[in-house]
């Protein structure tokens, strides 16, 4: 058993799994099923000063079988009615989306109902709103900021966390990816989830590679902590956020899908994957490539590596030739496909796709025609 | 059976499902499977002044049908293509009786160069690929490849965090139709066992493609076709007939599919094709044109 503990601006997390803003955090009863569940904290779902109004169902969908699509912005408890529990044992952050007048009240209001640190939402402002609004925040409070990044105010995500960096703790990587529509054709042409213009937030699996990408960045250019949430559905893409920047991950997508248990069942998963390889402390990981490729890699333009096999997890399932379209492999219903160094591109992609991880990568010379 | 030709650019295609420009279309050999595969028209991977210097790996799967790449454009040389490659691929496309495109990319001066010279091989339509978003940019190279060819130019448009209906607009007198979308990024995907990125690029950055982002392009598609009046391609996140339908109904005349062919093999195309063909006859249509644009249609805008 690895030691998952983390500590991250003055809070302590039993586990880097924690619940991120969203209907299954939205109340009290909500909130204690998670932490229950095995959440190492929990983020309330976001307050507005205003409640969030649902006016039009369908308002969470699934996408494919580990997405959601979504139109829901925030809570539709009001400000005043907020009251956070501060006895489950592990820490509890309010989330809000408000602008700069608004969070002089709205703050120190969340504080007062038992928040240990506050997440801004950033997605619903404009960015100088935003600048705006965490300087107002920071004034107005003295625990922990959060600042939750959206892709929304452009590609260059580390410049704009550089640029709140002075007034917030840590940022989160990041919000649902929108706008975006999915159409549902059977029900004569009709978005999938109620909005004006049928437009949704994509979380979960589908936006994993963005978020990946955004943590990684954020983690390069900032010096406080970043933590990740986006599509983090099993122990692989927790290793991945961790390896990448973050120190904790939240989960939101999963325990929606899946119920409150699904927390502990991504630690216990955690937990193995890091005894399965030898590390005793989920620290160990912890940006273990940002520290090795934050400056990047050198490029290779040449294949000086072909895919080589491992015959004995090979089942002839002859994907490997169907995706290669450079005629380097012949793959024959239960025979061992035959690989051809010369003609390999080494674009990667059946390597990516073998199903049973039959193949790697290695040195040109180290690769024979088979069998 | 329903009607699945579509007309577009003065052109006709046995069906509205093309290859978009990809390794699956890289050369005069994967052309001719993709026409034999069953695809409604070609098109050629994209070609530059110069052969791409390609960083390897350049693709990996994700999940079962999406995909990130540091694909750049054709790794052959424009003369291989000129020489040959199109030679084979416009054999294969005047055999089935579908139409053939070429893509070409990037700078204005890259277009005046390679499209005369790509139209003289008798290609009958040109899609140029736009990977920013900067609006004199845009133009000055819709309008070179407008002033150095006189067949049909289709513009490739990168998603975009506004709406991408206002910049497709801008270019609107210069082009004969969209395409949207550009697969997305960056994003990035690391192998967590060796602690090493999955693809070659500097930074081990890709561009998303496949079921993750067919809500980004459905959404684009929206926004052009309800912005502009000449026709818009759908591409992105195509992956099975209702994929097609979905298309359609945001406004698309056409789809391209690069991702689930990479990844099911060029004999897909049938089978989409067949989807497509059993879904519009289940539900009462005899033409795919009936469908197109029923999205807009239900907003109360213009088809």
């Amino acid at each position: 058993m690895a030691n998952l503990a983390v500590e991250l601006n003055g809070l302590r997390f039993p586990t880097p799994v924690i619940a991120g803003a969203g209907p299954t955090t939205e109340g009290a009863a909500a909130m204690a099923a998670a932490a229950r569940g095995g959440a190492g904290g929990l983020v309330a779902h976001t307050v507005l000063p205003k409640p969030y109004l649902l006016t039009a169902e369908p308002s969470v969908v699934p996408y494919g079988r580990d997405g959601l699509l979504t139109n829901q912005r925030g809570s539709h408890v009001s400000p005043a009615d907020v009251a956070y529990p501060t006895d489950l044992g592990v820490p509890v952050i309010a989330s809000l989306a408000a602008t700069a007048a608004e969070v002089a009240d709205l703050g120190p209001r969340l504080v007062a109902a038992g928040a240990q640190a506050l997440e801004f939402a950033t997605v619903f402002l404009t960015w100088p709103e935003v600048v705006e609004a965490l300087q107002a925040l920071r004034r107005a409070v003295n625990v922990p900021i959060w600042a939750k990044l959206s892709l929304r105010h452009g590609e260059d995500i580390a410049d704009r966390a550089a640029q709140i960096e002075p007034f917030v703790d840590a940022f989160v990587c990041m919000s649902g990816f929108g706008p975006v529509l999915d159409i549902d054709v059977d029900a004569d042409g009709a978005s999938r989830v109620s909005d004006p213009y049928g437009y949704a937030w994509l979380s979960g699996a589908p936006i994993h590679p963005i978020a990946v990408r955004t943590v990684f960045e954020v983690a390069r250019r900032v010096t406080k902590p970043v933590i990740a949430s986006g599509g983090a559905m099993a122990a692989r893409e927790v290793v991945e956020f961790l390896q990448v920047g973050a120190s904790l991950v939240q989960v939101t997508t999963l325990p929606i899908l899946k119920g409150p248990t699904a927390y502990g069942e991504l630690t216990d998963n955690l937990n193995e994957w890091l005894d399965g390889h030898g590390y005793a402390d989920v620290a160990d990981i912890t940006q273990l490539y940002l520290k090795k490729w934050r400056h990047g890699q050198r490029v290779v333009i040449t294949s000086e590596e072909a895919p080589r096999l491992d015959e004995a997890r090979c089942t002839g399932c002859t994907i490997c030739g169907l995706v290669c379209y450079w005629d380097a492999i012949v793959a024959k219903p239960k025979a061992m496909p035959i690989i051809n160094p010369d003609r390999c591109f080494e674009c990667g992609l059946c390597v990516s796709a073998c199903p049973e991880d039959a193949l790697s990568f290695r040195p040109r010379t180290e690769v024979t025609l088979l069998p | 059976m329903a009607k699945l030709s579509v007309d577009l650019l003065g052109l006709t295609f046995r069906n509205p499902i093309l290859p978009a420009a990809g390794p699956n279309v890289g050369n005069g050999r994967q052309l001719r499977l993709t026409a034999e595969g069953g695809a409604g028209g070609l098109l050629a991977k994209t070609v530059s002044v110069r052969a791409a210097e390609v960083p390897r790996p350049d693709m990996v799967r994700y999940g079962q049908t999406g995909m990130l790449n540091t694909e750049l454009w054709t790794e052959l040389s424009p003369e291989e293509w000129l020489d040959r490659e199109y030679d084979i691929g416009l054999a294969a496309a005047r055999e089935h009786g579908i139409p053939f495109l070429a893509s070409i990319g990037y700078t204005p001066d890259e277009l005046r160069s390679i499209g005369p010279k790509v139209e003289a091989k008798g290609v009958d339509a040109i899609e140029f690929s736009i990977h920013y978003l900067d609006p004199a940019r845009l133009i000055d190279t819709a309008r070179a490849l407008r002033e150095s060819v006189k067949c049909p130019i289709i513009a490739k448009l990168t998603p975009h965090k506004g709406d991408l209906g206002e910049l497709a607009a801008m270019i609107e007198p210069y082009v004969d139709a969209f395409a949207c979308i550009n697969s997305y990024g960056p994003t990035m995907r690391i192998d967590i066992d060796h602690v090493e990125p999955t693809l070659g690029s500097s930074l081990g950055y890709g561009w998303l493609s496949g079921t993750p982002i067919r809500p980004l392009a459905l959404r684009s598609v929206f926004e052009v076709a309800r912005r502009v009046s000449k026709p818009v391609i759908g591409v992105g996140g195509i992956a099975n007939p209702k994929d097609v339908i979905a298309h359609f109904m945001a406004g698309a005349s056409a789809v391209q599919v690069c991702t689930v062919i990479l990844l099911r093999g060029q004999n897909y195309y049938a089978k989409l094709v067949r989807g497509v063909s059993d879904w519009l006859d289940a539900h009462g249509y005899d033409d795919i044109n009936q469908v197109r644009g029923r999205y807009l249609e239900r907003l109360g805008l213009k088809v």
